[in-house]
């Protein structure tokens, strides 16, 4: 298991991070959105990648958070825009 | 060249407006799985508002330029591919194919289908001799797919463009290699065009560097402000300029968002407003206008259009399915009319999809209960419908695996009989691999799977589990005891234990009933019990008549074939193969590539009659398209020592050697050749060449190299035995190649093998004759030509019995008209085959050849230009003196070219030979 962050153009509605499979969405101040995934293995992250591509988002960055619980599940819930 | 733009029409409908077609059944070719989806096979209508773009046509247009292989639209989601395409197609009138991939064509028996049939739909007289590939015990190579596909694309000379979309969709290597192929040696009148959202793994920097890629990107497929403009405009929603501009910022030119924008534009008053709020805001621009979007729409409306997008296609009945609506007619008809970003794929409007990306962000709005629900309700009207595969797709995402376990084991048995096997692993793959096992049909069809895809170790280690466990019993048990018993039949010695035990489990299943009689029959040929393997063959080869397509008889025609010419039933054999052949032929009479082993065969039988000039031709043709067919079955391994011989009855002794070196290699790959076999043909080439001492020193060493478990050992000992004797005889030493010959004979006798019996008849008369037993020699040469007289086996006399042709006239009474062939192949060999003597220096080298046809129009061998010119001499009477005069050459030489001549020209008379030869105008 990894935990992976993803930057995208654009503010995210939580609905669409669930229906990309992330446990957290952050959205940040320039206009990004900043996804957490846990990546079971390699292919789960390209799956993810490929989620991303075919739902039109521009992608920005993916990296992989080395120390375990840096970005928490709730840390993104307080500033997601609630629909 | 350029395509005529204009003055074509453009098929853009398919002919029968029905969303879906039953697949042609190919007349000659494999099972058919299941129905095509039409849907696929058409482009998709442009939407309201949607015209032309004169910049991305114009940009388009270079792709029917000289020198252009493909143009590639690369580009995100919602950026116009299609309807650029569409509306490039239309206003040019340009011809065209359209296959829309979806996830399931990862598969190269269905994509090349799909390919065909979307060709076929623009171009009818295009063949579908391509499909016909595929099927149980065959996997061609992706060049045999190419070259018949683009045979068949040269039924047309009318230009086309062939179109795939979503080629994204696409992961796996032999369809990338396949369109890599089309795209490489593709004829020029056919343009390929991919839309696809990542750049494809084909060589694109170096169709770029030749300026054979036309490219438009994101970049080039963004809409400017006045396209923009007047596309609004065109769906009612005209805005003033500062808007559009602000607009066409915010989208950055995406095609999708103005769409949506457009959509949630429409009927407000106040249109500047919207856009301000949606400029100032850093939604996500989809997102946040589909909300708009489906936020100004009734609860009915959005609940349908949240529902209807859990599934890829839908139609009004599958959206009253999902909806319980009963007007769910006018509920589409109303989506379609507000241009809610859906598709319709059929001219009657019974199919839909919506665009991609709105399908996706509908699906968004679904939640998990419901979701599986919809997949579940989706998977149960699908399957009423008959789509079995898209019943599976919706019972997967519906977690629903009974129900999908249930429905792979309908649809996996088509699926295996017509070579979607990469389909079929997919579906194991996604379900468990434990709920699998539990159904023994599909673990039965698991390991058949694995075995037709080259997994030979996982098809074995999966059948030994599975057998080993009590659960697989009946027919399941029985068509992996078959598969077991097919890998066995060379290496190993139960394999007929293994066949029987399976045949009475199968039951009454046609194809796996063949093939357990197939793997009998492979082992008594193997064990060289031949009558008894002529007759299991000749039940495996009626049973798979009975399966109800032509391809399923080839895996059997080989080995019966092969075993009917061993056990003195040649001409039955012969029989056999020119009907498979005349089954097998395309619209030019040509075998197709698929029914090389009836040409294999066919060239043994006809080099035992001594027609070398068809054997060749047969044994060349059959295994230069077992090579590309990529055989996957063992196939015994006499059929190659034949292609050697044919190549030393032609004095091509470096061919021969060829032959073998292959056979060598191809032992490893296909299992297609004898081990042990190679040698003794060597040392057979040697004799030809009166190499007496390198044969014997082959001879002196000989031992059998076949593996110690596999029964093929003792065959292989008796076949070398017999050679040891040619070389005996050779040395001069009869008596020590008549021992050899008289234990070999005890053995073949009770093996059955009349063919190989009647080459010890005639080394047996030599050695008499060579010791002075004359009546011994005419007694057992008697017998010879009992054996041959029926099989008409004349080569047999030509290979071994040069030496005792003069005692032929002798035992005329026991077959007087073929024993008067015998002499006459005899005569027509000893004068004109001898070996060149001196090294024809004074001759020109002059590689040019003619390549003509005898009266029915068979090609028939090249002749050199020097045997053209012996040909010249002859026809005007000249004798070999007079030729060798002529020519400067030596009597040698002379009778060496003229012995060519006449092989070439199957002839065995020099009147024959000029007679033949004025039929194709060559003198």
């Amino acid at each position: 298991m990894e935990r992976y962050e993803i930057r995208v153009a654009g503010h995210l509605s939580q609905r669409r991070a669930h229906a990309l499979g992330c446990e957290a969405l952050r959205l940040l101040s320039g206009g990004e959105s900043k996804l957490t995934y846990v990546a079971v293995d390699q292919a789960a992250l390209h799956g993810l990648l490929t989620r991303i591509r075919d739902a039109g988002l521009e992608l920005v960055s993916v990296g992989r958070v080395s120390a375990p619980g840096h970005c928490s599940a709730g840390e993104g819930a307080d500033h997601a825009t609630a629909r | 060249m350029r395509l005529e733009i204009g003055t074509l029409e453009v098929p853009m409908a398919p002919p029968e407006d029905t969303a879906t077609m039953d697949s042609r059944a190919p007349s000659h070719g494999g099972a058919v799985a299941g129905p095509l989806v039409y849907a696929k096979l058409r482009a998709p209508a442009a939407g309201p508002g949607h015209r032309e773009r004169s910049r991305i046509s114009a940009l388009l247009d270079r792709g029917l330029e000289d020198g252009a292989r493909l143009t590639l639209l690369s580009a995100p989601p919602g950026y116009g591919k299609t309807v650029a395409v569409v509306g490039w197609l239309q206003s040019r009138g340009v011809a065209c194919a359209w296959l829309s991939l979806d996830p399931a064509d990862n598969d190269l028996a269905r994509f090349t289908r799909y390919l065909m049939a979307a060709m076929r739909a623009a171009r009818p007289e295009i063949g579908d001799a391509a499909e016909g590939l595929f099927g149980p015990g065959v996997s061609p190579s992706i060049d045999l797919v190419g070259a018949t596909l683009l045979d068949e694309i040269a039924a047309t000379d009318n230009p086309f463009v062939l179109v795939i979309d979503d080629y994204q969709l696409v992961t796996i290597e032999p369809v990338h290699r396949l369109v890599r192929f089309v795209i490489e040696r593709g004829p020029p009148f056919v343009h390929l065009v991919l839309l696809t959202r990542e750049d494809p793994p084909l060589p694109l920097a170096r169709l770029r560097a030749h300026g054979q890629l036309v490219e438009l990107r994101a970049d080039d497929l963004r809409w400017g402000r006045d396209e923009a403009s007047t596309y609004l405009g065109g769906l009612g929603a005209s805005l003033a300029p500062p808007l559009v501009e602000r607009l066409v910022e915010r989208t950055e030119g995406w095609i999708a968002g103005l769409q949506l924008a457009a959509v949630s534009l429409r009927d407000r008053a106040d249109p500047a407003a919207l856009i301000d709020m949606f400029g100032g805001s850093q939604r996500f621009v989809f997102d946040y206008l589909a909300d708009e979007v489906l936020g100004g729409v009734d609860e009915d409306l959005r609940t349908f259009l949240v529902r209807t997008s859990i599934a890829e296609r839908f139609t009004a009945e599958l959206g009253r399915e999902l909806t319980g609506r009963t007007d769910a007619d006018a509920l589409l008809e109303r989506a379609e009319r507000a241009n809610l970003f859906i598709v319709p794929l059929d001219a009657e409007r019974r199919w839909y999809r919506y665009h991609r990306l709105f399908a996706d962000y509908l699906r968004s709005q679904v939640g998990e209960d419901e979701r599986r629900s919809l997949h579940e309700r989706a998977a149960d009207w699908f399957e009423r419908m008959g789509f079995e595969s898209d019943a599976i797709e919706h019972a997967l995402a519906a977690s629903s695996l009974d129900r999908a376990v249930r429905l792979i084991e309908r649809a996996a048995r088509p699926a295996f009989e017509s070579g979607e096997i990469a389909a079929l692993l997919g579906w194991f793959e996604a379900v468990a691999a434990d709920r699998v096992a539990q159904s023994p049909d599909l673990v039965s069809l698991h390991a058949w799977a694995l075995f037709e895809t080259g997994q030979i170790g996982a098809a074995v280690a999966l059948a030994e589990r599975h057998l080993a466990s009590s659960r697989v019993r009946g027919p399941a048990e029985g068509r992996l005891l078959v598969l077991r018993a097919l890998m066995a039949t060379v290496t190993g010695p139960d394999a007929e234990d293994l066949a029987i035990e399976g045949l009475g489990l199968v039951g009454d299943d046609p194809l796996f009933r063949s093939f357990g009689l197939l793997a009998a029959g492979l082992s008594g040929l193997a064990r060289g019990e031949y009558m008894e393997a002529v007759t299991t063959l000749r039940v495996a080869y009626q049973t798979a008549l009975q399966v109800g397509y032509p391809l399923a008889v080839l895996p059997a025609v080989s080995p019966l074939g092969q075993a009917l010419a061993l056990a003195g039933l040649r001409g039955e054999a012969e029989t056999i193969c020119r009907t498979v052949l005349a089954q097998q032929a395309d619209e030019q009479g040509r075998p197709r590539p698929i029914a090389w082993p009836a040409r294999v065969v066919l060239g043994m039988t006809r080099y035992e009659a001594n027609d070398i000039v068809e054997a060749r031709r047969e044994l060349e043709a059959g295994f230069d398209a077992a090579r590309r067919m990529g055989v996957g079955r063992p196939v015994l391994g006499w059929a190659i020592s034949y292609l050697a011989l044919v190549r030393l009855a032609f004095g091509d002794q470096d061919g021969a050697r060829e032959a073998l070196s292959t056979s060598r290699r191809d032992l490893r790959t296909t299992g297609m050749a004898l081990p042990g076999l190679a040698g003794e043909i060597e040392a057979r080439i040697l004799l030809r060449q009166g190499d007496v001492a390198g044969a014997a020193r082959w001879a002196d060493r000989a031992t059998p190299d076949a593996p110690p478990s596999s029964p093929l050992l003792e065959l292989v000992r008796r076949s070398m035995d017999t050679t040891i004797a040619r070389v005996r005889l050779a040395q001069g030493s009869p008596d020590a190649a008549r021992e050899l010959l008289a234990r070999t004979r005890a053995a073949q006798e009770a093996s059955g093998a009349v063919a190989d019996l009647i080459s010890i008849g005639v080394l047996e008369t030599a050695c008499a004759d060579a010791a002075g037993r004359r009546a011994d020699a005419l007694r057992t040469l008697e017998q010879a030509v009992e054996l041959a007289a029926p099989g008409n086996y004349v080569r047999r006399f030509v290979d071994d019995g040069r030496s005792i042709a003069h005692l032929l006239p002798l035992v005329r009474a026991v077959a007087p008209a073929f024993v008067d062939t015998l002499i006459a192949a005899l005569a027509a060999f000893t004068a004109f085959a001898a070996v060149p003597t001196e090294t024809d220096s004074a001759r020109p080298h002059v590689p040019t050849a003619s390549v003509w046809q005898d009266a029915d129009g068979r090609l028939l061998e090249t002749l050199t230009a020097r045997e053209l010119d012996v040909l010249r001499l002859m026809a005007k009477g000249a004798s070999n003196a007079a030729i060798a005069a002529g020519l400067t050459v030596s009597l040698g030489t002379a009778k060496w070219h003229v012995g060519h001549v006449l092989a070439k020209l199957g002839a065995t008379s020099r009147t024959q030979a000029l007679l033949r030869a004025q039929q194709v105008g060559l003198v």
